[in-house]
């Protein structure tokens, strides 16, 4: 799979017998014989490949485009007008053009047109000193001891203004040392409780539900999503905060939190259809969630490899998302350990 | 339109077969498989919890073919002895006669006394993995002429049967949806015959593929991950039924199945879901979507994988 220009959001998905080219809100005519002309052209060379130009909301008529797309044919060798497709979406939904497509293709479109919508709901800038003060909490918390600006800087992918201001405000929590490094004198509840209140609506976290009636349990899912081996993508949640906390007073798991690295703020979501394809983006709150993805926008995931090779998320960013499942006791008593840890492992306990 | 020889009626499956294994002779006992929906109700009784489900015939496997000709003949007899009515159809109001072409000839289709509501039906294996089409192999009772059909992929169900308690078997159902799916690998234009639960438009190959997905959503009622070991055991039953010819076969598994969910309009997923939620799964009627789903998972966990195994060197 691979991206074209960001400008004009339009993207190209790639399997072994497709390619779907995308063009969001074309209204020109000439818009449309370039795209469809440039898509031909790439058929030419890809002899085994059917080709879709898929419109998202355009602003030509259906009968325009059928027209633009007939008169094209006429002029392309038999070969490649037969494999040439003009499919359009409106309001998220395929509306036209997908009568008796292979279902592999059918399903390529859909991947094309939830990608697009998840990239123009987009992530949100996320807050760096916020990255900087979970990045302080992380080292102290796993007794990684005192830091210098740098390695903020560096870490957390940021100007060096944005971690002084951080510090800055973290006050009388900061310890400077005599190397200009710093690290926290104790765990700064005020300030993580800040964060916290902000925590819902900076993370952008995705909800995805069962649209099946049958849903696939969260080890069913993590399994499936060990066999991709992604490499920039960690457990978090429940699950990965027994991993460092097997106290943790919970039945079960309610569902599965993915983390995903993406410190250039651009994701692909293609992997939620391969996980099950009966998982559907969902803002209801109130409708249960299977699969919970988060992200993790530093330049250094601190996701942790174990000998299995599965990654976890680190135990900072586990405890998030505890709070943001509402799983607010357990999280508590999550964050009670945590705190009680840094404060050994600093000797200020 | 309905069609008065379409009346599908509520069956338990528990109490079919043992009704039918009472009625068999008990040495033919253990050459009877059930297969289709009263198989797989039966196997999936969990999952319909005592509810019973829609059909209107037992179709009864015999096998091996080497003992089917004398098993159909004993089973036949023995069950219209003991009172089991011929099942008229509208091309065949008797038995055949010695004189009857073998074309012309009915199936053994039976039903129990008094209960018009279902039928038995008495089919067998093909000879060999070579034998492609349909064969009607003649089976001549006191009570007259049958035929016995036999179908290409009908050699799956009877690979490694459940045994039941009550001395007859029935197919695994992955084995079942296996069959269908390697039998419809397009939408064929050809209806159910008698029609379907009240309607006459019903493509069979709708049917059985409807039938697969049904399976497929049963499977995963009782184990989420079900859908994963078929591929597995898909390969080794394409290998031992047809040494030859797997890879072909398995390549094509998922023809049929992809072109009724792609299909835009829907009427043929509709159909499917018509006889899912008139057969097996009547107890708990899946939506379109649901179904749509359900056959997404079946892609991505039983066939695909069968198909990944299938483009790999030998």
């Amino acid at each position: 799979m691979n991206d074209k220009s960001k400008n004009n959001r339009a993207a190209d998905l790639v399997s072994d017998s497709a390619i779907v080219e995308v063009k969001a809100s074309l209204t020109a005519a000439r818009g449309l014989r370039d795209a469809l002309t440039s898509l031909a052209i790439t058929l030419a060379e890809q002899q085994q490949k059917r080709g879709y130009l898929l419109l998202l909301d355009p602003g030509l008529s259906k009968t325009f485009l059928e027209t633009e797309l007939q008169r094209l044919k006429v002029a392309l060798r038999p070969g490649i007008a037969e494999r040439l497709h003009l499919v359009a979406a409106k309001g998220g939904k395929l509306t036209e053009g997908t009568h008796a497509i292979p279902q592999d293709d059918y399903m390529l479109l859909r991947r094309a047109l939830n990608r697009q919508e998840d990239q123009r709901t987009g992530l949100p800038a996320p807050n760096k000193q916020n990255e900087v003060f979970l990045l302080m909490i992380h080292q102290w918390v796993t007794g990684k001891g005192p830091m210098t600006s740098k390695w903020l800087e560096d870490t957390v992918g940021c100007h060096y203004r944005t971690v002084a201001n951080a510090i800055d405000q973290l006050g009388h929590a900061v310890q400077r040392h005599s190397d200009r490094s710093v690290s926290f004198k104790y765990f700064p509840e005020q300030d993580w409780g800040r964060l916290l209140a902000v925590a819902q609506k900076t993370r952008a976290t995705m909800l995805y539900a069962d649209a099946s009636d049958q849903p696939r349990s969260p080890e069913s899912l993590l399994r499936r999503m060990k066999s991709l081996n992604r490499k920039d993508i960690a457990v978090g949640g429940v699950l990965g905060t027994k991993r460092y906390y097997n106290e943790l007073d919970i039945v079960g798991t309610p569902r599965l939190d993915l983390c995903i690295h993406c410190p250039d703020n651009r994701v692909d979501l293609g992997f939620v259809h391969m996980l099950d394809p009966a998982l559907e983006r969902t803002r209801d709150t109130h409708r249960p969630a299977r699969l919970a993805i988060h992200f993790v926008r530093r330049q250094d995931a601190l996701f942790d490899r174990d000998q299995n090779g599965a990654q976890w998320a680190d135990p900072v960013e586990c405890l998030l998302e505890l709070y943001h499942a509402r799983l607010d006791q357990q999280a508590r008593s999550f964050q009670e350990f945590l705190s009680a840890r840094g404060r050994e492992l600093s000797g200020k306990s | 339109m309905a069609n008065p020889e379409n009346n599908m009626r509520l069956v338990d499956p528990a109490v079919a077969l043992q009704e039918i294994a009472d009625a068999v002779p008990t040495a033919c006992r253990k050459h009877v498989i059930i297969i289709g929906s009263l198989a797989a109700g039966y196997y999936y009784r969990d999952q319909l919890k005592g509810m019973a489900v829609r059909t209107k015939d037992a179709d009864c496997l015999l096998s091996p073919r080497v003992a089917a000709l004398k098993a159909g003949i004993a089973i036949a007899e023995e069950l219209r002895d003991a009172g089991w009515e011929f099942k008229k159809t509208k091309g065949h109001k008797v038995p055949g006669t010695e004189d009857t072409p073998d074309a012309e000839l009915p199936a053994v289709r039976l039903s129990p006394p008094g209960k018009i509501e279902w039928f038995i039906e008495l089919l067998t294996v093909p000879e060999s993995p070579g034998d492609r089409g349909p064969r009607w192999t003649r089976l001549k009772t006191k009570y007259g002429d049958f035929v016995l059909p036999s179908f290409r992929f009908l050699s799956l169900a009877n690979l490694d049967p459940v045994a039941t308690e009550m001395g007859i078997s029935i197919a695994r159902p992955e084995m079942m949806a296996l069959a269908n799916l390697l039998e419809h690998p397009e939408i064929k234009t050809d209806t159910m015959s008698g029609g379907f639960a009240d309607r006459m438009d019903i493509k069979r190959s709708n049917k059985d593929l409807g039938r697969v997905l049904a399976i497929a959503r049963l499977a995963m009622g009782r184990d989420e991950d079900a859908l994963q070991s078929w591929p597995a055991l898909w390969k080794t039953a394409l290998q031992d039924r047809f040494p030859d010819e797997w890879r072909v076969l398995a390549g094509r598994a998922g023809q049929g199945l992809r072109v009724l969910l792609a299909n835009e309009q829907e009427q043929d997923l509709e159909q499917a879901l018509y006889t899912c939620a008139n057969g097996l799964l009547a107890s708990k009627k899946p939506t379109l979507t649901q179904l749509r789903i359900t056959g997404g998972r079946l892609l991505q966990d039983a066939i695909k994988p069968l198909e990944a195994e299938a483009r790999k060197r030998a």
